[in-house]
Protein backbone atom coordinates (compact mmCIF):
# COMPACT_ATOMS: atom_id res chain seq x y z
CA UNK A 1 0.00 0.00 0.00
CA UNK A 2 1.09 3.20 -0.43
CA UNK A 3 0.15 7.02 -0.01
CA UNK A 4 -0.08 9.21 -3.46
CA UNK A 5 -0.37 12.73 -2.86
CA UNK A 6 -2.05 14.35 0.08
CA UNK A 7 -5.17 11.83 -0.13
CA UNK A 8 -5.36 9.26 -2.16
CA UNK A 9 -4.22 5.27 -1.42
CA UNK A 10 -3.08 2.90 -4.05
CA UNK A 11 -3.37 -0.26 -3.11
CA UNK A 12 0.27 -3.03 -3.71
CA UNK A 13 -2.15 -6.11 -3.60
CA UNK A 14 -5.21 -7.11 -5.89
CA UNK A 15 -8.37 -6.50 -4.01
CA UNK A 16 -11.24 -7.55 -5.71
CA UNK A 17 -14.67 -7.35 -4.86
CA UNK A 18 -15.57 -11.17 -5.18
CA UNK A 19 -19.46 -11.13 -4.86
CA UNK A 20 -22.08 -8.63 -4.34
CA UNK A 21 -26.02 -8.62 -3.03
CA UNK A 22 -28.24 -6.25 -3.50
CA UNK A 23 -31.86 -5.79 -2.17
CA UNK A 24 -34.42 -2.85 -2.95
CA UNK A 25 -37.76 -1.71 -1.90
CA UNK A 26 -40.72 -1.26 -3.84
CA UNK A 27 -40.35 1.91 -5.38
CA UNK A 28 -36.97 1.04 -6.40
CA UNK A 29 -37.98 -2.19 -8.06
CA UNK A 30 -40.08 -0.09 -10.48
CA UNK A 31 -37.55 2.63 -10.98
CA UNK A 32 -35.55 2.41 -14.31
CA UNK A 33 -32.79 -0.06 -12.67
CA UNK A 34 -35.82 -2.19 -11.15
CA UNK A 35 -34.49 -5.84 -12.83
CA UNK A 36 -30.51 -5.22 -12.15
CA UNK A 37 -30.90 -5.96 -8.35
CA UNK A 38 -30.89 -9.41 -6.77
CA UNK A 39 -34.04 -9.22 -4.73
CA UNK A 40 -36.91 -6.92 -3.87
CA UNK A 41 -40.15 -6.19 -1.33
CA UNK A 42 -43.75 -5.22 -2.78
CA UNK A 43 -44.08 -3.63 0.38
CA UNK A 44 -42.19 -1.07 2.60
CA UNK A 45 -42.22 -3.00 5.73
CA UNK A 46 -40.76 -6.00 4.25
CA UNK A 47 -43.08 -8.03 6.24
CA UNK A 48 -41.59 -6.62 9.77
CA UNK A 49 -43.18 -4.55 12.65
CA UNK A 50 -41.39 -0.93 12.12
CA UNK A 51 -39.41 0.80 9.37
CA UNK A 52 -35.67 0.09 11.25
CA UNK A 53 -36.81 -3.84 11.74
CA UNK A 54 -37.54 -3.33 7.71
CA UNK A 55 -33.88 -1.79 7.14
CA UNK A 56 -32.05 -4.45 9.34
CA UNK A 57 -33.77 -7.10 7.14
CA UNK A 58 -32.84 -5.06 3.98
CA UNK A 59 -28.67 -5.38 5.13
CA UNK A 60 -29.46 -8.85 6.23
CA UNK A 61 -30.48 -10.05 3.21
CA UNK A 62 -28.24 -8.29 1.29
CA UNK A 63 -25.49 -10.20 3.37
CA UNK A 64 -27.01 -13.46 2.83
CA UNK A 65 -27.24 -13.13 -0.77
CA UNK A 66 -23.50 -11.77 -1.52
CA UNK A 67 -22.12 -14.57 0.70
CA UNK A 68 -24.28 -17.25 -0.72
CA UNK A 69 -23.38 -16.04 -4.52
CA UNK A 70 -19.20 -17.12 -3.62
CA UNK A 71 -20.64 -19.63 -1.34
CA UNK A 72 -18.78 -18.43 1.07
CA UNK A 73 -19.73 -19.12 5.42
CA UNK A 74 -19.97 -16.29 7.82
CA UNK A 75 -16.61 -17.61 9.60
CA UNK A 76 -14.78 -17.39 6.08
CA UNK A 77 -15.11 -13.91 6.71
CA UNK A 78 -12.51 -12.01 8.79
CA UNK A 79 -13.99 -8.92 9.63
CA UNK A 80 -17.16 -7.24 9.34
CA UNK A 81 -17.54 -3.73 8.04
CA UNK A 82 -20.61 -1.90 8.21
CA UNK A 83 -23.00 1.70 8.88
CA UNK A 84 -26.13 3.04 7.83
CA UNK A 85 -27.70 6.39 8.74
CA UNK A 86 -29.63 5.56 11.85
CA UNK A 87 -29.29 7.08 15.07
CA UNK A 88 -25.74 5.21 16.35
CA UNK A 89 -25.56 3.08 13.01
CA UNK A 90 -28.00 0.57 14.97
CA UNK A 91 -28.94 -1.35 12.07
CA UNK A 92 -25.39 -2.40 11.61
CA UNK A 93 -24.82 -2.79 15.09
CA UNK A 94 -27.65 -5.32 15.33
CA UNK A 95 -26.86 -7.16 12.38
CA UNK A 96 -23.52 -7.65 13.35
CA UNK A 97 -24.74 -9.15 16.42
CA UNK A 98 -26.63 -11.79 14.59
CA UNK A 99 -23.47 -12.28 12.12
CA UNK A 100 -21.02 -12.84 15.17
CA UNK A 101 -18.21 -11.37 12.77
CA UNK A 102 -15.12 -8.89 14.30
CA UNK A 103 -17.08 -5.44 13.40
CA UNK A 104 -16.31 -2.16 12.62
CA UNK A 105 -18.95 -0.01 12.52
CA UNK A 106 -18.56 3.33 10.40
CA UNK A 107 -20.71 6.31 9.61
CA UNK A 108 -20.01 8.67 6.39
CA UNK A 109 -23.63 9.41 5.91
CA UNK A 110 -24.56 8.23 2.13
CA UNK A 111 -20.99 7.68 1.41
CA UNK A 112 -20.93 5.03 4.03
CA UNK A 113 -20.13 2.65 1.26
CA UNK A 114 -16.97 4.19 0.28
CA UNK A 115 -15.57 4.51 3.58
CA UNK A 116 -16.56 1.09 4.47
CA UNK A 117 -14.73 -0.08 1.05
CA UNK A 118 -11.56 1.89 1.56
CA UNK A 119 -10.77 0.71 5.02
CA UNK A 120 -11.50 -2.81 4.14
CA UNK A 121 -9.54 -2.36 1.26
CA UNK A 122 -6.87 -1.07 3.62
CA UNK A 123 -6.98 -4.12 5.86
CA UNK A 124 -6.33 -6.61 3.26
CA UNK A 125 -3.62 -4.86 1.11
CA UNK A 126 -1.69 -4.61 4.73
CA UNK A 127 -2.89 -8.24 5.48
CA UNK A 128 -4.86 -7.47 8.35
CA UNK A 129 -7.66 -9.41 6.92
CA UNK A 130 -8.08 -11.20 3.88
CA UNK A 131 -11.99 -11.21 3.47
CA UNK A 132 -13.92 -7.68 4.37
CA UNK A 133 -17.38 -8.11 4.11
CA UNK A 134 -19.10 -4.23 3.86
CA UNK A 135 -22.78 -3.52 4.03
CA UNK A 136 -24.62 -0.54 4.34
CA UNK A 137 -28.67 -0.02 3.80
CA UNK A 138 -30.99 2.70 4.33
CA UNK A 139 -34.96 2.86 4.61
CA UNK A 140 -37.07 5.67 3.35
CA UNK A 141 -39.71 5.56 6.19
CA UNK A 142 -36.58 4.95 8.78
CA UNK A 143 -35.07 8.06 7.52
CA UNK A 144 -38.25 10.18 6.70
CA UNK A 145 -38.97 10.04 10.48
CA UNK A 146 -35.44 10.54 11.84
CA UNK A 147 -34.28 13.46 9.69
CA UNK A 148 -37.72 15.05 8.98
CA UNK A 149 -41.05 14.22 9.86
CA UNK A 150 -44.09 11.41 10.29
CA UNK A 151 -43.98 9.46 7.18
CA UNK A 152 -47.89 10.30 6.46
CA UNK A 153 -47.92 13.90 7.77
CA UNK A 154 -48.81 16.61 4.75
CA UNK A 155 -45.90 18.74 4.17
CA UNK A 156 -45.01 19.90 0.38
CA UNK A 157 -41.06 19.51 -0.26
CA UNK A 158 -39.56 21.70 -3.20
CA UNK A 159 -37.41 19.93 -6.57
CA UNK A 160 -34.25 20.03 -4.93
CA UNK A 161 -35.62 17.73 -1.80
CA UNK A 162 -34.49 13.86 -2.41
CA UNK A 163 -36.15 10.39 -1.58
CA UNK A 164 -34.24 7.98 0.43
CA UNK A 165 -33.71 4.73 -0.85
CA UNK A 166 -34.97 1.67 0.65
CA UNK A 167 -32.33 -0.91 0.17
CA UNK A 168 -29.33 -2.62 1.49
CA UNK A 169 -26.53 -3.75 0.40
CA UNK A 170 -23.01 -5.96 0.93
CA UNK A 171 -19.89 -6.81 -0.86
CA UNK A 172 -17.36 -9.20 -0.23
CA UNK A 173 -13.94 -8.05 -0.50
CA UNK A 174 -10.56 -10.31 -0.98
CA UNK A 175 -7.84 -11.34 -2.48
CA UNK A 176 -9.76 -14.13 -4.50
CA UNK A 177 -9.67 -12.89 -8.29
CA UNK A 178 -13.02 -11.65 -9.65
CA UNK A 179 -13.89 -9.50 -12.81
CA UNK A 180 -13.71 -6.34 -10.27
CA UNK A 181 -10.14 -4.57 -9.02
CA UNK A 182 -10.26 -1.99 -6.58
CA UNK A 183 -7.24 0.18 -7.42
CA UNK A 184 -7.28 3.19 -5.55
CA UNK A 185 -9.64 5.20 -2.95
CA UNK A 186 -9.51 8.63 -2.22
CA UNK A 187 -10.26 9.83 1.81
CA UNK A 188 -12.43 12.92 1.40
CA UNK A 189 -11.85 15.73 3.09
CA UNK A 190 -15.07 17.60 4.94
CA UNK A 191 -16.31 20.56 3.28
CA UNK A 192 -19.00 23.21 4.49
CA UNK A 193 -20.15 25.65 1.95
CA UNK A 194 -22.69 26.77 4.14
CA UNK A 195 -26.08 25.32 2.93
CA UNK A 196 -28.64 25.15 5.95
CA UNK A 197 -31.50 23.37 3.97
CA UNK A 198 -31.89 19.51 4.60
CA UNK A 199 -33.85 19.42 1.71
CA UNK A 200 -31.32 20.94 -0.81
CA UNK A 201 -28.44 18.32 0.25
CA UNK A 202 -27.01 17.90 -3.53
CA UNK A 203 -26.28 21.56 -3.71
CA UNK A 204 -24.56 21.34 -0.08
CA UNK A 205 -22.44 18.11 -1.26
CA UNK A 206 -21.59 18.82 -4.64
CA UNK A 207 -18.54 20.49 -3.53
CA UNK A 208 -17.30 18.01 -1.58
CA UNK A 209 -17.72 15.58 -4.80
CA UNK A 210 -15.67 18.30 -6.69
CA UNK A 211 -12.97 18.44 -4.19
CA UNK A 212 -12.69 14.98 -4.27
CA UNK A 213 -12.45 14.11 -7.64
CA UNK A 214 -10.17 16.86 -8.51
CA UNK A 215 -7.64 15.70 -5.26
CA UNK A 216 -8.08 12.15 -6.80
CA UNK A 217 -7.03 13.28 -10.12
CA UNK A 218 -3.82 15.51 -9.03
CA UNK A 219 -3.05 12.88 -6.53
CA UNK A 220 -2.93 9.77 -9.36
CA UNK A 221 -1.41 12.40 -11.86
CA UNK A 222 -4.61 11.28 -14.10
CA UNK A 223 -7.20 13.47 -16.47
CA UNK A 224 -10.87 12.33 -16.33
CA UNK A 225 -10.07 10.71 -19.73
CA UNK A 226 -8.81 8.02 -17.10
CA UNK A 227 -11.77 6.92 -16.18
CA UNK A 228 -14.73 5.22 -18.81
CA UNK A 229 -17.45 6.75 -16.43
CA UNK A 230 -17.08 9.00 -13.12
CA UNK A 231 -20.09 7.71 -10.43
CA UNK A 232 -21.40 10.24 -7.87
CA UNK A 233 -23.61 9.37 -5.09
CA UNK A 234 -26.56 10.55 -4.08
CA UNK A 235 -26.09 14.50 -5.66
CA UNK A 236 -29.42 14.09 -7.39
CA UNK A 237 -30.75 16.91 -10.03
CA UNK A 238 -29.74 20.28 -8.77
CA UNK A 239 -26.20 18.76 -7.13
CA UNK A 240 -25.18 16.91 -10.25
CA UNK A 241 -25.36 20.29 -12.58
CA UNK A 242 -23.73 21.85 -9.44
CA UNK A 243 -20.73 19.27 -9.73
CA UNK A 244 -20.81 19.92 -13.47
CA UNK A 245 -20.58 23.68 -13.29
CA UNK A 246 -17.63 23.46 -10.79
CA UNK A 247 -15.61 21.30 -12.61
CA UNK A 248 -16.78 22.80 -15.96
CA UNK A 249 -15.14 26.21 -14.63
CA UNK A 250 -12.11 24.27 -13.40
CA UNK A 251 -11.53 23.22 -17.36
CA UNK A 252 -12.80 19.63 -16.80
CA UNK A 253 -15.88 18.43 -18.62
CA UNK A 254 -17.60 15.60 -16.80
CA UNK A 255 -20.66 15.59 -19.00
CA UNK A 256 -19.82 12.66 -21.14
CA UNK A 257 -18.07 10.36 -19.07
CA UNK A 258 -20.77 11.41 -15.47
CA UNK A 259 -23.53 9.81 -13.86
CA UNK A 260 -25.23 9.94 -10.69
CA UNK A 261 -27.01 7.10 -8.61
CA UNK A 262 -29.35 9.01 -7.19
CA UNK A 263 -30.43 10.15 -10.90
CA UNK A 264 -30.32 7.06 -12.35
CA UNK A 265 -32.50 4.77 -9.56
CA UNK A 266 -35.81 6.67 -10.35
CA UNK A 267 -37.86 7.62 -13.26
CA UNK A 268 -39.44 11.47 -13.91
CA UNK A 269 -42.83 9.86 -13.43
CA UNK A 270 -41.74 8.33 -10.11
CA UNK A 271 -42.34 11.94 -8.25
CA UNK A 272 -38.97 11.11 -5.77
CA UNK A 273 -37.99 15.83 -6.74
CA UNK A 274 -34.39 15.28 -7.25
CA UNK A 275 -33.54 11.77 -7.23
CA UNK A 276 -32.49 9.08 -4.59
CA UNK A 277 -30.87 9.77 -1.94
CA UNK A 278 -29.28 7.52 1.29
CA UNK A 279 -26.84 5.07 2.00
CA UNK A 280 -28.19 2.34 -0.21
CA UNK A 281 -28.21 4.68 -3.16
CA UNK A 282 -24.79 4.60 -4.01
CA UNK A 283 -24.06 0.83 -2.99
CA UNK A 284 -27.40 -0.56 -4.73
CA UNK A 285 -26.72 1.05 -7.98
CA UNK A 286 -23.20 0.49 -8.27
CA UNK A 287 -23.29 -2.81 -6.99
CA UNK A 288 -26.14 -4.03 -9.36
CA UNK A 289 -25.98 -1.80 -12.72
CA UNK A 290 -22.57 -0.52 -12.62
CA UNK A 291 -20.76 -3.56 -12.14
CA UNK A 292 -23.06 -5.32 -14.37
CA UNK A 293 -21.88 -2.58 -16.94
CA UNK A 294 -18.28 -3.72 -15.95
CA UNK A 295 -18.87 -7.55 -16.31
CA UNK A 296 -20.26 -6.54 -19.85
CA UNK A 297 -17.38 -4.69 -20.74
CA UNK A 298 -19.45 -2.10 -21.54
CA UNK A 299 -17.10 0.21 -19.22
CA UNK A 300 -13.27 -0.86 -18.00
CA UNK A 301 -12.43 1.94 -15.57
CA UNK A 302 -14.84 3.64 -12.84
CA UNK A 303 -14.26 6.03 -9.68
CA UNK A 304 -17.07 5.86 -7.26
CA UNK A 305 -17.63 9.31 -5.40
CA UNK A 306 -20.40 8.42 -2.89
CA UNK A 307 -21.18 11.83 -1.00
CA UNK A 308 -22.81 12.37 2.22
CA UNK A 309 -24.64 15.61 3.88
CA UNK A 310 -22.95 15.26 7.40
CA UNK A 311 -25.99 16.63 9.34
CA UNK A 312 -28.62 15.68 12.18
CA UNK A 313 -31.98 17.24 12.80
CA UNK A 314 -30.29 18.56 15.98
CA UNK A 315 -27.88 20.80 14.13
CA UNK A 316 -30.32 22.07 11.80
CA UNK A 317 -32.98 23.26 14.27
CA UNK A 318 -30.04 25.10 15.49
CA UNK A 319 -29.76 26.64 12.08
CA UNK A 320 -26.26 25.64 11.82
CA UNK A 321 -25.13 24.74 8.12
CA UNK A 322 -24.74 21.46 6.63
CA UNK A 323 -20.92 19.95 6.27
CA UNK A 324 -20.40 17.35 3.40
CA UNK A 325 -17.77 14.69 2.89
CA UNK A 326 -17.40 12.54 -0.44
CA UNK A 327 -14.70 9.56 -0.67
CA UNK A 328 -13.98 7.74 -4.17
CA UNK A 329 -13.18 4.40 -5.04
CA UNK A 330 -11.90 3.12 -7.92
CA UNK A 331 -12.70 0.22 -9.61
CA UNK A 332 -11.50 -1.14 -12.70
CA UNK A 333 -12.09 -4.16 -14.84
CA UNK A 334 -10.19 -7.08 -15.03
CA UNK A 335 -10.12 -9.57 -18.07
CA UNK B 1 -50.12 29.31 -5.13
CA UNK B 2 -52.80 29.50 -7.55
CA UNK B 3 -53.61 25.50 -6.98
CA UNK B 4 -52.97 26.35 -3.49
CA UNK B 5 -55.43 29.06 -3.32
CA UNK B 6 -58.08 27.55 -5.59
CA UNK B 7 -57.42 23.92 -3.35
CA UNK B 8 -58.02 25.80 -0.06
CA UNK B 9 -61.33 27.44 -2.21
CA UNK B 10 -62.13 23.95 -3.06
CA UNK B 11 -62.05 22.75 0.28
CA UNK B 12 -64.24 25.67 1.82
CA UNK B 13 -66.77 24.80 -0.31
CA UNK B 14 -66.58 20.99 0.02
CA UNK B 15 -67.19 22.59 3.95
CA UNK B 16 -70.08 24.77 2.57
CA UNK B 17 -71.78 21.75 0.92
CA UNK B 18 -71.02 19.81 4.22
CA UNK B 19 -73.27 22.45 6.17
CA UNK B 20 -75.79 23.05 4.20
CA UNK B 21 -76.99 19.35 3.70
CA UNK B 22 -76.65 18.91 7.31
CA UNK B 23 -78.89 22.10 7.83
CA UNK B 24 -81.18 20.84 5.25
CA UNK B 25 -81.45 17.23 5.47
CA UNK B 26 -81.06 16.80 9.30
CA UNK B 27 -82.94 19.92 10.11
CA UNK B 28 -79.71 21.02 12.24
CA UNK B 29 -79.20 24.62 13.44
CA UNK B 30 -76.23 27.05 12.76
CA UNK B 31 -73.84 26.22 15.48
CA UNK B 32 -74.46 22.36 15.08
CA UNK B 33 -74.02 22.10 11.56
CA UNK B 34 -70.86 23.80 12.03
CA UNK B 35 -70.09 21.60 14.58
CA UNK B 36 -70.68 18.90 12.27
CA UNK B 37 -68.89 20.08 8.87
CA UNK B 38 -66.19 20.29 11.20
CA UNK B 39 -66.11 16.85 12.22
CA UNK B 40 -66.83 15.73 9.44
CA UNK B 41 -63.60 17.62 7.70
CA UNK B 42 -61.25 16.11 10.55
CA UNK B 43 -62.66 12.89 10.50
CA UNK B 44 -61.58 12.84 6.73
CA UNK B 45 -58.33 14.04 6.96
CA UNK B 46 -57.56 11.23 9.43
CA UNK B 47 -59.07 8.70 7.20
CA UNK B 48 -56.67 10.09 4.34
CA UNK B 49 -53.45 9.89 6.41
CA UNK B 50 -52.31 6.50 6.42
CA UNK B 51 -52.43 5.61 3.08
CA UNK B 52 -50.31 8.90 2.25
CA UNK B 53 -52.96 10.36 0.38
CA UNK B 54 -53.08 13.14 2.45
CA UNK B 55 -49.86 13.74 1.93
CA UNK B 56 -49.46 13.37 -1.89
CA UNK B 57 -52.66 15.62 -1.82
CA UNK B 58 -49.92 18.58 0.15
CA UNK B 59 -47.40 17.77 -2.25
CA UNK B 60 -49.76 18.92 -4.68
CA UNK B 61 -51.35 21.60 -2.99
CA UNK B 62 -49.04 23.19 -1.23
CA UNK B 63 -50.59 25.79 1.77
CA UNK B 64 -54.32 25.13 0.54
CA UNK B 65 -54.13 21.60 1.94
CA UNK B 66 -52.09 22.89 5.15
CA UNK B 67 -54.00 26.01 6.09
CA UNK B 68 -57.38 24.34 6.66
CA UNK B 69 -57.95 23.12 9.98
CA UNK B 70 -58.15 19.50 7.99
CA UNK B 71 -53.62 19.41 8.74
CA UNK B 72 -54.01 19.52 12.45
CA UNK B 73 -55.96 15.95 12.74
CA UNK B 74 -53.73 14.68 10.08
CA UNK B 75 -50.24 15.92 12.02
CA UNK B 76 -51.92 14.34 15.11
CA UNK B 77 -52.89 11.35 13.54
CA UNK B 78 -49.32 10.98 11.51
CA UNK B 79 -47.82 11.29 14.39
CA UNK B 80 -49.62 8.75 15.90
CA UNK B 81 -49.40 6.04 13.71
CA UNK B 82 -45.63 6.85 12.98
CA UNK B 83 -44.88 6.20 16.64
CA UNK B 84 -47.35 3.07 17.54
CA UNK B 85 -44.44 1.18 18.12
CA UNK B 86 -42.41 3.21 20.69
CA UNK B 87 -45.77 4.78 22.40
CA UNK B 88 -48.79 6.81 20.13
CA UNK B 89 -50.40 9.00 23.35
CA UNK B 90 -46.17 9.79 24.57
CA UNK B 91 -45.42 10.96 20.76
CA UNK B 92 -48.61 11.79 19.40
CA UNK B 93 -48.02 15.84 20.09
CA UNK B 94 -43.76 16.12 19.12
CA UNK B 95 -44.81 17.34 16.13
CA UNK B 96 -48.49 19.19 16.45
CA UNK B 97 -47.95 20.24 20.24
CA UNK B 98 -46.64 23.57 19.14
CA UNK B 99 -50.21 24.67 17.63
CA UNK B 100 -51.88 23.28 21.10
CA UNK B 101 -49.68 25.83 22.81
CA UNK B 102 -49.97 28.40 20.45
CA UNK B 103 -53.85 27.96 20.79
CA UNK B 104 -54.07 28.47 24.94
CA UNK B 105 -51.31 31.10 24.96
CA UNK B 106 -53.48 33.08 22.17
CA UNK B 107 -56.68 32.45 23.81
CA UNK B 108 -55.82 33.90 26.76
CA UNK B 109 -54.62 36.54 26.05
CA UNK B 110 -57.80 37.18 24.04
CA UNK B 111 -59.78 36.69 27.08
CA UNK B 112 -58.11 39.61 28.49
CA UNK B 113 -59.25 41.59 26.00
CA UNK B 114 -62.67 40.43 25.81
Amino acid sequence: MKKVGEQTIVFDKNIYIESVGTVVGPKERQGPLGLSFDQSYDDLYCGEQSWELAERRLMKEAITICLAKRKVQTQDVDLFIAGDLLNQTVTANYVASELDLPFLGVFSACSTITEAMLVASTFIDGAFAHRVLVATSSHYGAAERQFRFPTTIGVQKGESASWTVTGGAAALLGTTRSPFRIRAATIGRVIDSGVTDPLDMGRAMAPAAFATIRQHLTDCGLSLEAYDVIVTGDLGKVGSSDLKSLCYETGMNLSERYDDCGVLIYDAEQQAFAGGSGCACCAVVTYSYFLEKMRGKKIKTMLVVATGALFNSTMVKQNQSIPAIAHAIAIEAVT
Amino acid sequence: MGKAFLFGGFIAVVGQVLHDMYSIWFQMNEEEAIRWMNGTLIVCAAIFTPTRFYRRLTQFAGAGMIVPMMSLANIWSASALEYRNEGATEHMLSVGGSIIVTLIVASYVAVLFL
